[in-house]
C-alpha cells in the first residue's frame, strides 16, 4: 500500500540590488532593490498572490474534505522573515494549515545556505535558529530535516541525527540509487535510527516540471491518470515521496494550466484505491522500517539534471564569491553585532551563487528563467561590490568592539 | 566576389572579413575570383585575384589611420578631404562601370559583393550575366553615423544593393534588424552569417611586450579602434576618468586614430590624466597584437557595431573583454561583460570588477577564448555555400 508523502519547499531569498562600485562605503542597504525582480517586496507580493494564498486555500480545502490528507512544508527562515515584513496574511494562512494538526513543518538552515559545505558550526547555528523560529511561529518542534536544495551525503545524515532528528530528506538520484527504489526508506551508513526519505523524482517532476508541457507525451495530465500511476506501484512501494517547490502551484505552473484543479482533485482520486493513503515524513519514519543501508559519500542535490552541487559551485566566480563570505566567519562572530551578523548570513543564501551559474550557456535555460540579473556576471559583480562594503563595515566595527573591550578591561583593572 | 580592400592593404575590418571568407571558401574547394578596384600585390591560396584597374589617381587610401572607413582621406596632392567627397564616390562609380566588362570575361555562378563600396560592381555583374547577387553587409551608414546626418549617396547605394540583390547577408542579427528597419528590406531576404576569427599564432616578443609597465604592477585597459563617433572612444575616456578616481595603478591605452583624436587628447590633458590615459596612435600587425596581449582588459564601447571582430581577436590573445550591447559580436559570445555604450557608470563598475577579481577575469578569458576560437571562418563559409545553393540549385 503506497503512502503518498507531500513535501513543499517554500523559499524566496533576499535578493541583492544592483549594487555598483560607487555605492561601496556609502550604501549599506543591500536588499532594498527597487526595480522589478530585484524588488523583494514586489516579488513576494506577486508570488503570494499567484501561489501562496490560492494554493493554501486549495490545501486547506483538501484537508477539510479528506480527513486522510496530509502534507508537509519546509520554510526557509528568510521567507518567514519576509512574510512578517511584507505579507503577514500569508503567514497567517500557513498557520491555519498547521493548526489542523495534519501538516508537518520541517527544519532546514535558516538562511537557505550552503553552510554545511563551508562551516559545520555555522550550519548548526542556522539549524538551531530555524528550529526556534518555527517553534515561535507554529508552536511545533520539527523532527524531520531537509538541507538546502536537498544537498545530502552520509556526513550530513550523521550530523542531523546527532542534532536529534528522526528523518532526513534527499533526492532519489539514479546515479546514487542504481537498481534500488526511492519508494522505501533507508538507513544512512553510520547512523542508528534516522530514516532517509528519497524523492520519487519521476512522479514529482511530472507535476513540478512537465505538468503543462505540450511536448510531453502524457499531456494533458489529470488527477485520475496520475492517481493510477500511484496505485500501480501497489505491492512494490511503501511510500511515494512527492517533493517539490511550492511555487509549482500558480507560479511555475500558472493557474490557467489547471494546476489547482489537478491538486484539488488529487486526494479523491488517490483515495479511490483503498490501499493508498497520505503520510507526513515523520509518520513515514515511524511506520516503516528501512529496507537497507545507503552509502552516499558524495554530495547530491535535487538541482538540474546533474543532481549535484554544480548549480552553485561549478565555475570560478561562484567559488571566489562564496569563499570570500565564509572567510569572514570569525571576524563577524567576534563583533557580536546583530546587523553585521544578519547581513553576513543573508549573503550566504544559495540563490546568490545560483544566479552566477554559467552552465546554461551550453545547455539548460532554467537558470536564466530564475535569474533576476541580466547575466551571471552582473550577479557576481553586485555581490562582490556588496562584500567590499560589508568588509569595510566589518573592519570598522571590529576596531570599535576591540576598543570597547580594552576600555572595559582597563576599567575593571582600575576598580579592582 | 567583389571587395574594396584586402589585407595587408586594409584600413579596418572589411578587408579582414573579405580575406577570411574568401580564403575559407577557397579552402573548401570553391573557385573564388576576388575582384578589387585597384591593382595591389595581394595573395591568397587558391584565390584568383582580378583588378578592375580603375584609373583614378586623385586619391590614395592610406594604409593607416585615415583610410576608409575613416571620415577623412588624403588625396595625392596631400590635402585631406571628407571621406564621402567626390574622390571616393567617383571611384565607387568607376568600379561599378568596370565590373560590366569584367563580368563578360569571367566565369562564375554567383556574385558576392561586400558593402556599398562594391555593391554597384555586383549589380553591374548581375545585369550583364543574369547570375544571382548576394549583397553582404558589414557596416551600414547608420552604424557609421549613428543615424545622424547620413550621407544620402551612400545610403542610396546601400539600399539599391539590398533591393537588387537576390539575398542579403548581414554579419549579425543586430545588423539584420538595421537593414530591415532603416532600409525596408524584408526579413526573409536577409540571412545572418557571423564573421569568423582568423587565428593569429604570432607570440609577442620582448621588444614589444610592455613588460616595463606590467612589472610596475600596472593593469592595462585597452581601447582599440578608430577614434570616431561610431566606436565610442569618448565613453571609454569618461569611464577611465571615473575608474581613476576610485583605483590607482591602472593605465588606459588608446590605440587608433581618427577625427576625434585631437579633441580627446585635449580632454585628457585638461583633466591632467595624460600619464594615465595614453594615446598610442594607429597600430597594426605585431605591434597591435602585442598591445592586445599585454592588456588586462579590452573595452569595446561602440555606439553601433555591426559585428566587431576585435573582441574575438583579443580573447584569442588571452585578454578578457567588455563589449557594448549595441554590437553583433555579443550574439556569438557569452563570456563577455556587456554594457550599454552610454552607461559610463556601469562601464566603470565592470572595468573595476574585471580588474579586481581573479575569478572573473580568468573565467572571461579562458571560457571566452574557447568561444572565440569556435567562431571559425569555415563555419561562415559553409553558411554562404548553403545560401549559394538556395539561389542556384545546380551549385555544386
Amino acid at each position: 500500500m503506497p503512502a503518498v508523502s507531500f513535501y513543499f519547499q517554500v523559499h524566496q531569498p533576499y535578493r541583492l540590488k544592483r549594487y555598483k562600485i560607487f555605492d561601496v562605503g556609502k550604501d549599506h542597504d543591500y536588499f532594498n532593490g527597487k526595480d522589478g525582480n530585484l524588488n523583494n517586496r514586489w516579488v513576494l507580493e506577486k508570488v503570494a498572490k499567484k501561489c501562496y494564498l490560492p494554493a493554501n486555500d486549495v490545501i486547506y480545502e483538501m484537508l477539510s474534505n479528506h480527513p486522510e490528507f496530509r502534507a508537509s512544508y519546509s520554510f526557509s527562515g528568510v521567507i518567514l522573515d519576509q512574510f512578517e515584513e511584507f505579507a503577514p496574511e500569508v503567514l497567517k494562512s500557513f498557520q491555519r494549515l498547521v493548526d489542523t494538526g495534519k501538516v508537518e513543518i520541517l527544519d532546514e538552515t535558516y538562511y537557505h545556505s550552503l553552510s554545511y559545505l563551508y562551516s559545520k558550526d555555522e550550519f548548526i547555528r542556522q539549524v538551531v535558529k530555524h528550529r526556534n523560529r518555527v517553534k515561535e511561529l507554529f508552536g511545533i518542534e520539527p523532527t524531520t530535516f531537509r538541507n538546502t536544495e536537498l544537498i545530502y551525503n552520509n556526513d550530513i545524515a550523521k550530523t542531523i541525527e546527532d542534532l536529534g532528528y528522526s528523518a532526513i530528506l534527499a533526492e532519489g538520484a539514479d546515479h546514487v540509487l542504481g537498481w534500488r527504489s526511492p519508494n522505501f526508506i533507508y538507513k544512512p551508513v553510520n547512523t542508528k535510527n534516522i530514516a532517509l526519505l528519497l524523492k520519487d523524482y519521476k512522479l514529482s517532476d511530472d507535476i513540478a516540471f512537465r505538468f503543462s508541457s505540450k511536448y510531453w507525451e502524457e499531456y494533458p495530465l489529470d488527477a485520475g491518470k496520475y492517481a493510477h500511476w500511484i496505485s500501480s506501484k501497489n505491492g512494490t512501494a511503501d511510500i511515494i515521496n512527492l517533493f517539490m517547490d511550492y511555487e509549482t502551484f500558480g507560479e511555475h505552473q500558472w493557474e490557467d494550466t489547471g494546476i489547482f484543479e489537478f491538486l484539488r482533485a488529487l486526494p479523491n482520486e488517490i483515495l479511490k484505491h483503498k490501499d493508498n493513503t497520505f503520510l507526513t515524513p515523520s509518520q513515514v519514519a515511524k511506520l516503516y522500517k528501512p529496507v537497507g543501508e545507503l552509502d552516499i559519500p558524495h554530495y547530491m542535490s535535487w538541482a538540474d539534471v546533474e543532481r549535484d552541487l554544480s548549480a552553485w559551485l561549478s565555475n570560478p566566480i561562484q567559488h571566489e564569491a562564496i569563499g570570500r563570505i565564509y572567510k569572514l566567519e570569525k571576524k563577524v562572530l567576534e563583533t557580536e553585532n546583530r546587523h553585521i551578523l544578519e547581513d553576513w548570513r543573508r549573503l550566504q543564501t544559495s540563490d546568490h551563487f545560483y544566479y552566477m551559474c554559467t552552465k546554461w550557456f551550453s545547455d539548460g535555460d532554467v537558470h536564466k528563467y530564475f535569474n533576476p540579473y541580466e547575466t551571471p556576471f552582473d550577479a557576481f559583480i553586485s555581490f562582490m561590490n556588496v562584500v567590499e562594503d560589508f568588509e569595510l563595515r566589518l573592519e570598522k566595527e571590529l576596531i570599535r568592539v576591540r576598543n570597547v573591550k580594552k576600555e572595559k578591561e582597563r576599567v575593571s583593572e582600575y576598580v579592582s | 566576389m567583389f571587395g574594396w580592400e584586402y589585407p595587408p592593404f586594409n584600413s579596418g575590418g572589411l578587408g579582414v572579413a573579405c580575406e577570411g571568407l574568401a580564403q575559407a571558401l577557397a579552402d573548401r574547394g570553391e573557385d573564388v575570383t576576388f575582384v578589387l578596384p585597384k591593382k595591389i600585390p595581394v595573395e591568397g591560396n587558391g584565390i584568383k585575384f582580378v583588378f578592375a584597374d580603375i584609373s583614378n589617381n586623385k586619391t590614395t587610401y592610406e594604409g593607416s589611420s585615415g583610410a576608409y572607413p575613416a571620415t577623412f582621406i588624403t588625396r595625392s596632392d596631400g590635402t585631406r578631404v571628407p571621406l564621402y567627397g567626390m574622390g571616393l564616390i567617383e571611384d565607387v562609380l568607376a568600379f561599378r562601370k568596370a565590373a560590366c566588362d569584367l563580368a563578360k570575361d569571367l566565369e562564375f555562378d554567383v556574385i558576392h559583393a561586400h558593402d556599398w563600396l562594391s555593391f554597384g560592381a555586383g549589380i553591374s555583374a548581375k545585369e550583364v550575366s543574369g547570375k544571382p547577387l548576394v549583397a553582404h553587409i558589414h557596416a551600414t551608414e547608420y552604424d557609421r553615423t549613428g543615424g545622424i546626418s547620413r550621407n544620402e549617396i551612400v545610403y542610396e547605394l546601400e539600399k539599391e544593393g539590398f533591393e537588387k540583390a537576390d539575398k542579403v547577408i548581414a554579419v549579425s542579427n543586430y545588423t539584420k534588424q538595421t537593414v530591415q528597419k532603416e532600409y525596408g528590406i524584408s526579413s526573409n531576404k536577409i540571412s545572418v552569417v557571423h564573421n569568423g576569427l582568423k587565428p593569429n599564432p604570432f607570440v609577442c616578443n620582448e621588444r614589444l611586450n610592455l613588460s616595463h609597465l606590467k612589472n610596475q604592477g600596472k593593469k592595462i585597459v585597452l581601447f582599440a579602434g578608430r577614434l570616431t563617433l561610431q566606436k565610442g572612444p569618448d565613453y571609454f575616456i569618461s569611464a577611465a576618468k571615473k575608474v581613476l578616481s576610485l583605483r590607482k595603478n591602472i593605465l588606459f591605452l588608446i590605440v587608433g586614430s581618427g577625427d576625434m583624436e585631437r579633441k580627446l587628447i585635449q580632454e585628457v590633458s585638461y583633466a591632467g590624466l595624460s600619464d594615465k590615459i595614453q594615446f598610442v596612435g594607429f597600430l597594426r600587425g605585431e605591434e597591435l597584437k602585442c598591445a592586445c596581449e599585454a592588456a588586462d582588459l579590452y573595452v569595446m564601447p561602440s555606439v553601433s557595431e555591426p559585428f566587431g571582430i576585435l573582441p574575438l581577436e583579443l580573447l584569442d590573445a588571452g585578454t578578457p573583454v567588455i563589449i557594448s550591447k549595441q554590437s553583433g559580436v555579443g550574439e556569438v559570445l557569452l563570456h563577455a561583460l556587456r554594457v550599454d555604450f552610454w552607461d559610463v557608470d556601469e562601464m566603470t563598475n565592470q572595468i573595476i570588477a574585471a580588474l579586481s577579481y581573479p575569478s572573473l577575469s580568468s573565467q572571461l578569458r579562458d571560457y571566452g577564448r574557447t568561444e572565440a576560437r569556435a567562431q571559425t571562418w569555415s563555419k561562415a563559409a559553409a553558411k554562404c555555400v548553403d545560401i549559394y545553393r538556395s539561389l542556384i540549385p545546380s551549385f555544386a
